[in-house]
């Protein structure tokens, strides 16, 4: 038996001027179900509120319809003044006579004659409403950190600092990113490695964080407040605990002649080195594919007799740990689009106009940064790759793969045109005598001091910057020529350079599609992951849990990629706020002994919220196969429903009975 | 007050949470005037409006129906409205058959900045349906147009060459114990052999029109163990199908494929895959031939007009006792409890009548889109001859033709209906 | 084999030269040329320049009139002929297109008859057979192999190779024991038909990549077309006197490359008939000179 309250809103006069309130509240009254019905001027307000929760308690109500404005505006309200009448917060609708009704229509018997159809409907909806409990799903209060670059660190160091424990797993043997291995940054030209080591040894000491360093995730289970990830941790041959960092390993292994990853191969390493002095953690790892021991079972092994902590371990494995977090932050990075003809990617070619690699004094940006870095292969003095010599005309090229069509990435990656501008400024402060030109499309210079930075490079510091493309770079006599186009002067130029540098684009780091399928979490056709809303849901993703920061989000720049990792730290403190989550419950559920097992909607749900699962009795014998959705997931579209052929699955709010009350109540 | 003679049209709309119905709030909020008629019925999704609210709209006596949500790419999770579209674009084909007036039936993508195009798109429809009048041709009879009949099947029975090889195969396979039972057809009909002293009863020849994957779900064959299944390369679809559905594990069934050159029915002369391609044991061989184009029913009847079409289906289902023989004897139909059982709601009445047998043939059609292989075992087993197999062959051409795919065809192709391509057409889309 | 020649204008006028050259060097393969009958112009880039549905019937006309005359493959020496051929090809894999320029050119164009540049009628006989059938190594001769433009692009039309960085001519050459030079002018233009409109411009042009070639250590240069040819050899001379250099570098056909390789003469070849020629009657002798050689 029914007992609904309906409570007509005047809205002031929004309402009430084109609908007869009145007649309204009249003819309501007399509906199937309804023993109770009122207009008031102004239902939101506190004396409006109270109405409702007397009429709750005098009259008995065990559903209340407010027709007033779009539920979007107040359900929240009613609700939760009708909770605290006491009456279940989910036996509440709203009827929207305003912005659907008096607000659109002038004839008032038209106006009338509709709102009291939508009071029908919203009375037959909360008619077959069940009363719902919030969710609670139990949360483990810590956070995992995918990433140890700047944005990973910030974010890590955020939520440590509030607090919780953090777990930082980071698959180089050191945590610090690209921004560890650039000499300055813009617009301050800071250098790179001061403003961020303090902050690496932050997060290498805080009591709070626990770093994998040297590992990757291996898989992920669980959602949101449970996520229970393994880790594979990729043998160093180091014991670190026993390890001090002295060096005498690396500095006496006699297999010099490895090109350095930190240096992008602009330098050499020993095969058992520290990838830079400042790494996080400040201990080495053994390249197994150079190292004469690890290659052929026996032999040298100076390292191990050098050391006198004996932290060297030949028979290092692989090894597994798992660890519950509640929540995840993604931060991966980025890595640079390649000119070489071998490519990952279908839809991109290398640049045949630029040699496809094949020269060596055309290198990318990151190559760049460790040329002229203090701490960098040739200690700050630019020397050009082929013979070492200074080079005195330097070609920057802009946009190198990106906002290219045909044969790179349709996006502009945001940074190149400010680093372009940092890296001749840094040129003209080593080679006084020396000449930059910069070939580019348009200066994209818009955050703090950027504009006035790029002014800085051409005006004062004098580099050359000429619109155009760069057709093609060849090699006569150790000098690349680099012929291009002036647009603005109107004529093709040519260049003689002794060395070129490739504003290359930004793409996410490789590995990251595999891993965003292990979060379940969308990716675009680059890999960049996919936030929930590109204007209010920036550092959140569709998977509930995971969050996003930095470049593996967009090609962006520091200042951005700390601001994100501050934002996704702050949704994670929110997530973990408490032991436990509350989720609203009008999501999906299924009748279990119905359910045909054909499994179209778990392959429909876009939050992979519905599992295979099994039906048994209480001692375990099988009974049969069912979905099963996780209430932990489930975000309530409904898509589930639709498919389902036996309809054994219903969304809570919008069964198929209020659906068909609603429209019945039309006939 | 409107002038009382003039035809006011009711219209329901059902629109999604977050972009048309707050696309429509925002009408209101900049006051822009649109026509009084519409009913909005807000859904979380697109996602969530199946065909079955449709049916329920016109049943109520709505005049049009609008279905509305946010712009593909958009789509607040993630993509229910992909769903969606492709369920519709399937629903219109088979409403053209069925005679239904696809001009009462809208799909816009109207976004929550959109307050301008709501306003304009109801008022189109509010004027388009005034013009169009009250939908009273929805289930209405008239007289119906006659349509070629298909020839009636020779009875000479032909046994054919290898009835002794799968006897034999039979009698082994029992023999050696893994499998408990041989679903093949008998003199009489379909058999279930369970001893090898039986294989004899098993019979090949051009009789052998039904498709035994029927039997898979049927609770009393599972109970007898382990099976081994005759089919025939037009019956080996239904196994792919159910296969991707999980309704088996592939290891847990034997499947004997029957070469076979045709059965004793037109459908046959259009054969072109005539070896079943899975079998764990094939008998017999006969290369693929391309098929014969020839002219048929359905191209007849979506010649007529869309009232003709309609008369012609009222008519047809006016025979419907709701004996539902066309679920029971579908390979594809294996719900516990089909929809029509379900009593809360009633979302397709029981009873035969106009309206129910209408939603039930429109259900049990569009729930095999993408599915139904065209077998035609539920014209064959429909007691009062209706032509079922017309609505599964308008949704089989339409998957073909929208969506280049055909069910069971190949085991690796993504099942039609769960999933979604952006590229999906919506021309039809305002 | 059986290849479907379509010559165009220019092999049989200005570079019959080269139809000489042809004719030798794959007659001694065993490749017989049969020239589509009744063939027409190509449309050049006159065509394309003014209508581009003409642009489309003329080579569909001389595509189907080889199909018509039952050839599987079409061997158009000249690239724009060849890539007009090409154009017209993929153009009609829509039926639409393929139905309207049927009735326009009068004759049923199917679009399956392949089309092959010189460098793919090398390779359809085989390198391992091509080397086999060496019976003069070209040991001394160091290569820049040409291409120029049309050979290689339009990329999505012509399909062949690596437009930036080719190096199909190399590898056919490699295998018939030929040194090749690693060169940066190899897919830069001549300057084409500004021969006749702005001679200076292909002067500067031809300037550049001989010097180029030389600058690498080429001691000839390969092409496979004729308008380069032109550029190359005939304006040598003018290059010469403009720039006040010698540079006597032979251009070769590629088909007399091959030609030589396999021991015919260099008369055989037409080789005397180029305008920088060393005039030798032997392979060896023809191979053996080099810029600024005695001959």
């Amino acid at each position: 038996m029914s007992r609904i309250g309906v409570f007509t809103c005047w809205c002031g006069e929004n309402i009430a001027r084109t609908v007869d309130v009145d007649e309204v509240a009249k003819q309501v009254g007399e509906l199937p179900g309804v023993v109770c019905s009122l207009n008031y001027k102004y239902m939101c307000s506190d004396p409006g509120q109270s109405i409702v929760r007397e009429k709750i308690a005098s009259e008995h109500l065990d559903g209340v319809v407010v027709a007033s404005c779009s539920p979007h505006m107040h359900l929240k309200t009613f609700r939760k003044a009708a909770q605290t009448a006491g009456l279940n917060p989910y036996l509440v609708e709203m009827a929207n006579v305003r912005e659907q009704c008096s607000w659109v229509h002038h004839d008032r018997g038209a106006a009338t004659h509709k709102a009291i159809d939508i009071i029908r409907m919203s009375v037959q909806k909360v008619r077959n409403d069940r009363a719902l409990a919030p969710i609670s799903v139990p949360v483990t209060r810590r956070a995992m950190v995918i990433g140890g670059g700047v944005a990973g660190i910030q974010a890590a160091l955020d939520i440590a600092d509030a607090g919780y424990e953090v777990v930082m797993v980071e698959r180089e043997p050191s945590i610090g990113g690209k921004m560890a291995g650039l000499s300055e940054t813009f617009p301050t030209l800071d250098c790179s490695q001061c403003i961020l080591t303090p902050r690496m040894v932050d997060v290498g000491q805080h009591p709070r964080i626990r770093l994998y360093s040297y590992s990757e995730v291996e898989a992920v289970e669980g959602f949101i407040g449970n996520f229970k990830v393994k880790i594979r941790q990729k043998p160093r041959y180091v014991d670190i605990s026993k390890c001090t960092g002295c060096g005498d390993c690396w500095t006496n292994c006699p297999i010099k002649k490895n090109p350095s990853e930190f240096d992008y191969g602009m330098g050499n390493r020993t095969a058992i080195y520290i990838p830079f002095p400042q790494a996080v953690p400040a201990r080495p790892v053994i390249d197994k594919i150079n190292c004469t021991r690890l290659k052929r079972g026996k032999g040298c092994e100076i390292c191990a007799k050098k050391c006198k902590a004996g932290a060297i371990d030949f028979n290092d494995q692989e090894k597994f740990v798992e660890e519950s977090v509640g929540a995840i932050v993604v931060a991966t990075g980025y890595t640079l689009y390649s000119i070489a003809k071998e490519q990952d990617k279908k839809s991109l070619s290398g640049y045949g106009e630029y040699g496809y690699g094949k020269y060596k004094d055309v290198i990318d940006s990151l190559q760049f940064e460790r040329l002229v870095s203090a701490s960098g292969p040739t200690n700050g003095v630019l020397k050009r790759p082929s013979d070492g010599a200074i080079p005195k005309n330097v070609v920057f090229i802009a946009c190198v793969g990106s906002r290219d069509n045909a044969k790179g990435v349709a996006y502009c990656s945001k940074i190149c045109c400010m680093y372009t501008a940092k890296h001749t400024m840094l040129y003209k402060h080593k080679v006084h005598d020396g000449k930059a030109h910069v070939f580019y499309m348009d200066i994209r210079s818009g955050g703090k001091g950027y504009d006035e930075f790029v002014r800085r490079a051409i005006e004062q510091d004098g580099a050359n910057y000429y619109r155009g493309r760069v057709s093609k770079i060849s090699q006569e006599n150790g000098k690349l020529i680099v012929r291009g186009a002036d647009t603005l002067a109107g004529m093709p130029i040519t260049v003689e350079a002794d060395l070129v540098v490739l504003a290359s684009a930004m793409r996410p780091a490789p590995g990251i599609e595999e891993l965003a399928q292990k979060l379940n979490v969308g990716y675009d056709e680059h890999g960049f992951l996919m936030e929930s809303h590109p204007k209010l849901r920036p550092v959140e993703t569709n998977a509930a849990g995971v969050y996003i920061a930095g470049a593996v989000h967009a090609p962006k720049d520091i200042p951005e990629s700390v601001a994100q990792a501050s934002a996704a730290a702050s949704k994670v403190q929110i997530t973990l706020a408490a032991d436990h989550l509350f989720r609203e419950p009008e999501i999906a559920g299924v009748s279990e002994q119905t359910c045909a097992a054909c499994y179209t909607c778990v392959r429909a749900c876009a939050y992979h919220a519905i599992d295979r699962a099994e039906v048994r009795t209480g001692r375990g014998v099988f009974i049969k196969h069912t979905a099963r959705v996780n209430p932990g997931l489930c975000m309530g579209c409904g898509t589930c429903v639709s498919v389902c052929p036996s309809k054994s699955i219903e969304l809570q709010g919008f069964t198929e009975q209020q659906i068909y009350a609603m429209v019945e109540s039309m006939a | 007050m409107n002038d009382v003679s003039q035809f006011e049209p009711k219209i329901l709309a059902y629109v999604c949470n977050w972009c048309t119905y707050l696309g429509a709030d925002l009408a209101g909020t900049t006051r822009l005037e649109y026509p009084p008629n519409i009913r909005i019925v807000r859904l979380p999704c697109t996602g969530r409006i199946d065909f079955n609210l449709l049916i329920k709209a016109f049943e109520v006596g709505a005049d049009a129906v609008l279905v509305s949500g946010c712009h593909p790419g958009d789509c607040h999770y993630t993509s229910g409205n992909y769903h969606a579209r492709r369920r519709w674009i399937l629903f219109r084909e088979l409403l053209d058959l069925l005679g239904f007036d696809l001009e009462r039936i809208h799909f816009t993508w109207i976004s929550a900045a959109e307050g301008k195009k709501f306003q304009q798109v109801v008022t189109d429809i509010t004027e388009k349906t005034r013009k169009l009048g009250p939908y009273t041709e929805l289930y209405a009879a008239a007289p119906v147009k006659d349509l070629p009949q298909p020839q009636p099947n020779p009875l000479q029975l032909q046994t054919f060459a290898t009835e002794n090889e799968l006897r034999a195969e039979a009698r082994k396979l029992l023999a050696e114990g893994a499998i408990k039972v041989v679903i093949g057809y008998g003199e009489r009909g379909p058999v279930l052999v369970t001893r090898p002293e039986d294989a004899d009863q098993l019979v090949w020849n051009n009789r052998c029109t039904a498709n035994l994957a029927m039997y898979l779900k049927r609770k009393e064959v599972k109970a007898l163990g382990r099976p081994a299944i005759v089919v025939k390369a037009c019956d080996e679809r239904s196994l792919v199908v159910l296969e991707k559905e999980s309704q088996f594990e592939r290891k847990d069934l034997h499947v004997i494929g029957m070469a076979c050159e045709g059965m004793e029915r037109p459908r046959c002369a259009n054969c072109a895959v005539r070896t079943p391609r899975f079998a764990d044991t094939t008998i017999g061989q006969f290369p693929q031939q391309t098929p014969t184009p020839r002219p048929n029913k359905l191209d007849a009847l979506m010649e007529m007009s869309r009232g003709e079409r309609m008369a012609f289906w009222v008519q047809e289902f006016d025979r419907c006792v709701k004996c539902y023989a066309c679920r029971q004897v579908c390979s594809l139909c294996y719900c516990e409890r089909c929809i029509v059982d379900k009593n809360q709601p009633i979302s397709i009445d029981p009873a035969p009548g106009t309206k129910g047998n209408f939603a039930w043939h429109i259900a049990r059609a569009f729930h095999l889109a993408g599915r139904c292989i065209g077998c035609g075992a539920c014209t064959q087993a429909c007691p009062v001859g209706i032509d079922l197999g017309l609505l599964n062959m308008q949704l089989a051409r339409a998957a073909k033709k929208h969506f280049a795919y055909q069910a069971g065809v190949d085991p690796s192709a993504e099942l039609l209906i769960g999933a979604f391509s952006q590229q999906d057409k919506e021309e039809f889309i305002g | 084999m059986n290849i479907g020649y379509y010559p165009g204008c220019a092999l049989h006028g200005s570079s019959n030269d080269y139809d000489q050259s042809l004719k030798a060097c794959l007659g001694a393969l065993g490749i017989s040329l049969q020239e589509v009958k009744d063939w027409i112009c190509c449309g050049a880039t006159a065509a394309h320049s003014l209508n581009h549905k003409l642009a489309l019937a003329l080579p569909a006309r001389n595509l189907a009139l080889a199909e018509r005359d039952g050839f599987k493959e079409v061997f158009a020496p000249c690239p724009l002929c060849s890539m007009q051929l090409l154009k017209v090809r993929k153009a009609v894999a829509d039926d639409s297109v393929r139905q309207e320029l049927s009735q326009i050119v009068e004759t049923e164009l199917r679009g399956e008859a392949e089309v092959l540049n010189l460098i793919q009628v090398f390779e359809s006989v085989g390198l391992d057979r091509l080397k086999t059938a060496v019976k003069q190594p070209l040991g001394s001769m160091s290569a820049a192999c040409y291409y120029g433009c049309l050979l290689l692009r339009p990329p999505d039309v012509v399909k062949f190779d690596d437009f930036e960085q080719p190096n199909s001519m190399e590898t056919l050459l490699t295998a018939l024991g030929a040194k090749t030079v690693e060169w940066s002018y190899k897919t830069e233009c001549c300057g084409a038909g500004m021969t006749m409109a702005s001679e200076d411009t292909v002067l500067e042009l031809a300037h550049k990549i001989l010097t180029n070639a030389v600058e690498h250590g080429a001691n000839c240069v390969v092409v496979a077309c004729p308008m380069c040819h032109v550029n190359l050899d005939m304006k040598q001379a003018a290059v010469e006197r403009k720039y006040g250099k010698k540079l006597d570098l032979t251009v070769y056909y590629l088909s007399d490359v091959v030609g030589l390789a396999l021991g015919l003469s260099g008369e055989q070849l037409g080789i005397d008939r180029h305008f920088v020629t060393h005039a030798p009657t032997t392979a060896k002798t023809a191979i053996a000179a080099g810029p600024g050689s005695e001959h």
